[in-house]
């Protein structure tokens, strides 16, 4: 896999193995670098808003408590994205267990969630729509491939899913995505 | 249009499947013929994609620093983040247009956002009509007139006794209820669904008005005596409030009460979660066990009971405390908040044990995780013993799904104390716990329990991975 590049990278960190934990600044800060990326990433990995933004939260509170388990090796970036795609993944899994419980027991229309997903005005519009066209798995694959740059072997041992189901997500995602373009009249 | 047989399409799918391309290769695919125009567009996308997250737009970046603000809880410990997952709105973009020229209500910041462009009319009428409570209800109705795009489904979940929905005399359970509607209980009481997720009650002798069924701002207007209203987890940007006697408490939390008390002032309880209470310009959040009482023009006095005091809490839903304790074989929790709920709503004395443990099982179904704890705690706080000692695993799991370590290590401790079937998960359970407090020397030690007890355990790879890590 390519080693993701982040801008960032000579940057002073500002959170990680030097932060001290009650430093409420140097938390802050730390988080003001990364929540963007981490709510996108939740967004990307999760259909429903709300959830999305509770495994945001999720992250970012993993990443203040445990900073001792970032690797010497990894960026903040890089750390962040580990945290924040192990919790939206699970939380994409117990998205998936609920709405099968709930179809199975559910009154139709009386579902205590599931509203729209929340949009946001993003820079480059086109990019979350077309993502938000793929199924669940294809997405997860697309994202972690494509946007977090993880190679195939790490997304099957991330999902506990075959490398070749990988791969035919990855090949079928951008089939569909194709399709996408051509009904948007190549706008994205 | 791109040739499958392409050279340019072979390597393309070869790259998207993740196979490793030369350098030559990966230059070609980069540089397709300049007629190829679909496959220049894909690699656009593909190149915007991956630089995606690097970037965020200004509204977006507004909007992170508020979901920052309310994660990290300034001023309060240096450690600080504490998670409001309910009744938080997002506000519309700054360049979404007004649709209404009325002047827009003192709502709290987030809140007159979203509801500036559809709600502000009624909230306007409802703030000002809730002043004139002492007129009749259809008159209540006609003011509380409906806001536009209302689409939350609103139906009369229970009731017993006396009860007038609107004008019908001879209500009927699952009967909806449109927006504007009233519901008045005399000796009765009555619990309305609403949205699937917001349970609003009322005891006897009340009556409110649905100022607004618009599921990003529900509203309840409380015209007389109290009503009740229980949450579970809905979606960010929808908020729910109790209004009476121009108080506004907005819901952050699960279980609150708003009563009026007179022409000019309302006592606002919370049970559980936190409350945001607005009259005017003031405005204060209320904790859980907490109280506010708000009269006109002067500050809000906030009380709170101590952990312990029941008996207190109790009479803010307008319950005595028995003069003896209720014996557990009794099935009857009436020192339990989420009794008194159940007791409006299905007019009983109390839950057994059975009806309890369905209810918390059915919460955390729903995922409604705080509201299952708190059943589970009952559960095993009023009947111990075997019967119910495997619930501790289950609530030391959901103590740990709420990020409350040191109360999984409480339950999970309980249960390993007594033994039983589930002492592997229990343990398990236990080294997770220890591992978030940071007990390293104590995780360790249970990891080595486990494994010597079940060396074959279906946890035991990966404990003894974590042991190899922790040496």
């Amino acid at each position: 896999m390519a080693a993701p590049m982040h801008p960032s990278l000579s940057e002073p960190e500002a959170l990680g193995a030097d932060a001290t934990p009650n430093d409420f600044r140097t938390q802050r800060a730390g988080l003001e670098r990364l929540t963007s990326r981490v709510r996108r990433i939740a967004r990307l990995l999760l259909q429903d808003g709300a959830d999305a933004d509770d495994a945001a939260q999720v992250a970012l509170l993993k990443i203040l408590d445990f900073p001792n388990l970032r690797q010497p090796s990894e960026t903040l970036e890089e750390w962040a994205d580990r945290i924040t795609v192990g919790v939206a993944l699970q939380y994409s899994k117990r998205e998936r267990r609920r709405r099968n419980l709930l179809h199975r027991w559910l009154v139709p229309g009386r579902m205590p969630w599931g509203q729209d997903t929340q949009s946001y005005p993003l820079e480059g519009p086109g990019v979350e729509e077309a993502i938000r066209s793929l199924s669940p798995p294809q997405r997860e694959a697309f994202v972690l491939r494509h946007m977090l740059e993880y190679s195939v072997p790490e997304i099957a041992e991330l999902t506990q899913t075959p490398a070749g189901t990988i791969k035919n997500r990855l090949l079928s995602a951008r089939k569909a995505l194709r399709r996408v373009f051509k009904t948007s009249g190549g706008q994205r | 249009m791109i040739r499958p047989s392409s050279a340019w399409e072979r390597l393309q799918r070869r790259w998207i499947a993740g196979d490793p391309l030369d350098e030559r290769e990966e230059r070609e695919r980069l540089e397709p013929d300049p007629d190829e125009l679909e496959a220049h567009r894909e690699l656009q996308f593909y190149e915007r994609a991956r630089t995606f997250l690097d970037g965020a737009s200004d509204a977006e970046k507004r909007d992170d620093a508020r979901f920052l603000d309310r994660l990290l809880q300034q001023g309060s410990s240096a450690r600080g983040p504490v998670l409001r997952l309910v009744g938080e709105v997002r506000p519309a973009p700054a360049s979404e247009p007004k649709q209404d020229p009325l002047p827009k209500p003192r709502f709290r910041r987030g809140v007159a956002w979203l509801a500036a462009a559809t709600a502000a009319a009624a909230a306007v009428t409802l703030v000002a009509g809730l002043e004139w409570r002492a007129q009749p209800l259809p008159n209540d109705a006609k003011r509380f007139g409906p806001s536009p795009n209302a689409v939350a489904v609103c139906d009369l979940a229970s009731f017993s006794g006396v009860v007038n929905v609107g004008s019908t005399l001879q209500p009927s359970v699952g009967q909806r209820l449109a927006e504007g509607a009233s519901v008045t209980t005399a000796a009765g009481s009555a619990c309305l669904s609403i949205g699937g997720s917001v349970r609003v009650c009322l005891p006897s002798d009340s009556a409110i008005v649905l100022s607004s069924l618009n599921p990003k701002d529900l509203r309840v207007g409380v015209t007389r005596g109290r009503s009740i209203a229980s949450l579970s987890k809905r979606a960010a940007g929808s908020a729910f409030s109790l209004m009476g006697n121009d108080v506004v408490a907005t819901a952050h939390g699960t279980i609150f009460t708003l009563e009026l008390r007179d022409a000019r002032s309302a006592d606002v309880a919370v049970l559980d979660g936190s409350v945001e209470v607005r009259q005017g310009r003031a405005q204060a959040l209320i904790q859980s066990g907490s109280r506010a009482r708000v009269e006109g023009g002067s500050p809000f006095s906030v009380l709170r009971s101590s952990d312990g005091d029941r008996t207190e809490r109790l009479s803010w839903l307008g319950i005595a405390e028995p003069t003896a304790p209720a014996p557990a074989q009794a099935g009857t929790d009436l020192r339990s908040p989420e009794t008194a709920l159940r007791r409006h709503e299905g007019g009983s004395e109390g839950v057994s044990r059975d009806g309890l443990l369905a209810a918390a099982r059915a919460q955390a179904k729903l995922g409604n995780h705080q509201a299952a704890r708190a059943l589970y705690r009952q559960i095993v706080t009023l009947y111990p013993g075997p019967g119910t000692a495997g619930l501790q695993v289950v609530l030391g799991n959901l103590e740990m799904q709420l990020g409350s370590p040191k109360r999984a290590l409480t339950a999970f401790e309980a249960y390993l104390a007594a033994g039983g079937p589930l002492e592997p998960e229990a343990l398990h359970g236990k080294v997770r716990a220890l591992r978030a407090l940071g007990r390293k020397g104590d995780e360790r030690a249970t990891i080595r329990n486990y494994l010597e007890r079940y060396p074959e355990g279906f946890q035991a790879p990966a404990l003894k991975k974590r042991l190899a890590d922790l040496k």
